[in-house]
């Protein structure tokens, strides 16, 4: 082999070590978001990453194990106030900080990492463009950067960092209908398999100073099933009712409804209840975070509807609650 | 880890150290693992702040991030010359990001809640509680915290009713936690809220 040939081989290899990151990024979008999806349910992980939301900026702990006893995770903020989160198959504790007691709740069902149902990714492309963006390094690990952008203003995207070989999420950020980031969070460290330290599952100090009491947020199977006496009679494209559940009034009518919505990404949730004596008001919209939340008081209920979602939407849809005519 | 080792591991990645020192602290990353996880953290906080593709970098954002660290008496930052890994961020925020790592990854302290300003990220209203329709005409603040823990639960409902099933969605419980809703039978003080109506729903929504 002459100089000249082993240059150009060794310039070919050079080109594909290069190359490697945009070739990683390759494939079906849906499949990467269901390899995320498993790999965020069913790997043992934990790491440690900084949320920023507007002008606040968290250092948090996350270690996530999944055994033969279900999922234990324990979530632990760094910074600020001391706040710690413990879920596993009884369900979910919380200290949300000085002065508050630890809450708990057997019906809480939500992990604390960002999950996707695989079962509803196909119904994603209604609402959300994807695409793969440049991909790079997060905390020390190859990742794929996949972009999932809303198709109108009514809900927000996501830009996901994946990790090349598992698809665990690295680093995400919430961005709007033009891409303006919203929030952003990101793994400074994470190590994942054998290498997560168990002991960090045990409670902290938040969860042992403070007084337990129940959180007495409604149970999810209570009241389960039915059809709903107040609904929307509009919503954005794609939305859908996912969940309904209410407890009934006294008088047998319906005293409390609680309705969700999504389209496979984003949710919202409808509350509807029973204020007689309320004088009917316009509604009014606040923002909590990335959360936006719509309040209205109309023909003798409280409509309150709250999500992850743009302002336009919960207004859009509070505005329209309706009842609904058998 | 000493306030000197983290100064000098800022200086090495910008290329501000001398050569014998940059030779002793890259042995040194090869044997301290604690040296090199704080290493590793340097440059990942360093792009988080960095950030090409979103702009999250700016300069206010620095400005305020090296106001912060000042005020959390966090080490000082080391002297520049020539040319740093920060300059396509108008050079302004490597000690003070450095720095930030040390108060934040290395070495926890409350806080840093900078002050508001708007950054990379839209800002936000984190510090404002829900307050409820009840809430808005009678003000005080014992009925104004009772009305932000009562809508601080439907924000908790909410989670709660899309952690299972087909209401499963990507969301997770960080942003809970960092908006610290108020949910206990602790007293809450509310000290402000806003209200703003409603802009007109958009007219291509859909049933």
């Amino acid at each position: 082999m002459t100089r000249h040939s082993v240059s150009l081989a060794l310039a070919a290899v050079c080109m594909s070590l290069l190359q490697a990151p945009a070739a990683l990024a390759g494939g079906d979008p849906i499949e990467w978001l269901e390899r995320m999806s498993t790999a965020m349910s069913q790997m043992d992980y934990q790491g440690t990453f900084v949320y920023v939301q507007g002008d606040r900026m968290d250092t948090m702990r996350l270690t996530h194990v999944a055994g033969e006893n279900g999922v234990q995770e324990r979530l632990v903020s760094l910074t600020g106030s001391p706040r710690e989160v413990l879920r596993d198959a009884n369900g979910v504790r919380w200290a949300f900080g000085e002065g508050q007691a630890v809450l708990s709740d057997s019906g809480f069902k939500q992990s604390l990492f960002p999950e996707l149902p695989v079962d509803r990714a196909e119904a994603l492309s209604r609402s959300y463009a994807f695409h793969f963006g440049k991909s790079t390094q997060v905390a020390g690990h190859e990742a794929v950067r996949l972009n999932v952008l809303p198709r109108d203003h009514y809900r927000y995207g996501y830009a996901l960092w994946l990790e090349s070989r598992t698809g665990l999420l690295l680093k995400w950020e919430l961005v709007d209908s033009s891409r303006k980031p919203q929030a952003r969070l990101m793994f400074t460290e994470l190590r994942f398999g054998a290498e997560v330290d168990r002991d960090e599952l045990r409670p902290g100090q938040a969860m042992k100073s403070y007084r337990n009491i129940d959180s007495e947020l409604p149970a999810a199977t209570r009241g389960a099933g039915g059809l709903p006496h107040w609904a929307p009679n509009r919503l954005p494209p794609g939305f859908s009712l996912t969940t309904y559940r209410y407890q009934a009034g006294d008088d047998g009518g319906s005293a409390f409804e609680h309705l969700v919505y999504g389209d496979g990404l984003a949710a919202l949730s409808v509350y509807v209840e029973s204020a007689a004596d309320e004088p009917s008001r316009p509604g009014f919209t606040q923002k909590k975070g990335t959360m936006h939340a719509y309040t209205g008081c109309q023909d003798g209920v409280v409509v309150t509807v709250v999500g992850n979602v743009p302002a336009p939407t919960v207004e859009l849809v509070g505005r329209s609650v309706q009842r609904v005519n058998r | 880890m000493s306030n000197e080792t983290r100064e000098h591991l800022s200086s090495l990645m910008d290329g501000e150290i001398s050569r014998d020192a940059s030779r002793f602290l890259v042995r040194r990353l090869g044997s301290d693992k604690d040296l090199c996880a704080t290493w590793a953290r340097y440059h990942v906080v360093r792009d988080c702040l960095r950030d090409p593709e979103g702009g999250y970098a700016r300069e206010d954002l620095c400005s305020r991030v090296r106001d912060a660290i000042e005020r959390e008496a966090a080490p000082a930052p080391s002297r520049r010359i020539g040319r740093g890994w920060l300059k396509p961020v108008a050079g302004v925020a490597i000690a003070a990001s450095v720095a930030l790592v040390a108060v934040m990854a290395v070495n926890p302290v409350p806080g840093p809640t900078l002050p508001a300003q708007p950054t990379g990220v839209a800002a936000s209203d984190t510090a404002e509680p829900f307050v409820s329709p009840q809430g808005r005409s009678n003000s005080t603040v014992a009925t104004r915290a009772a009305s932000a823990r009562s809508l601080d639960r439907y924000l908790l409902r909410h989670y709660q009713a899309t952690g299972a099933g087909n209401a499963r969605t990507f969301s997770g419980f960080v942003p809970v936690l960092v908006a610290q809703p108020v949910v206990g039978p602790a007293a809450a003080t509310v000290e402000d809220e806003t209200v703003q109506p409603a802009a007109e729903a958009a007219s291509d929504g859909q049933r």
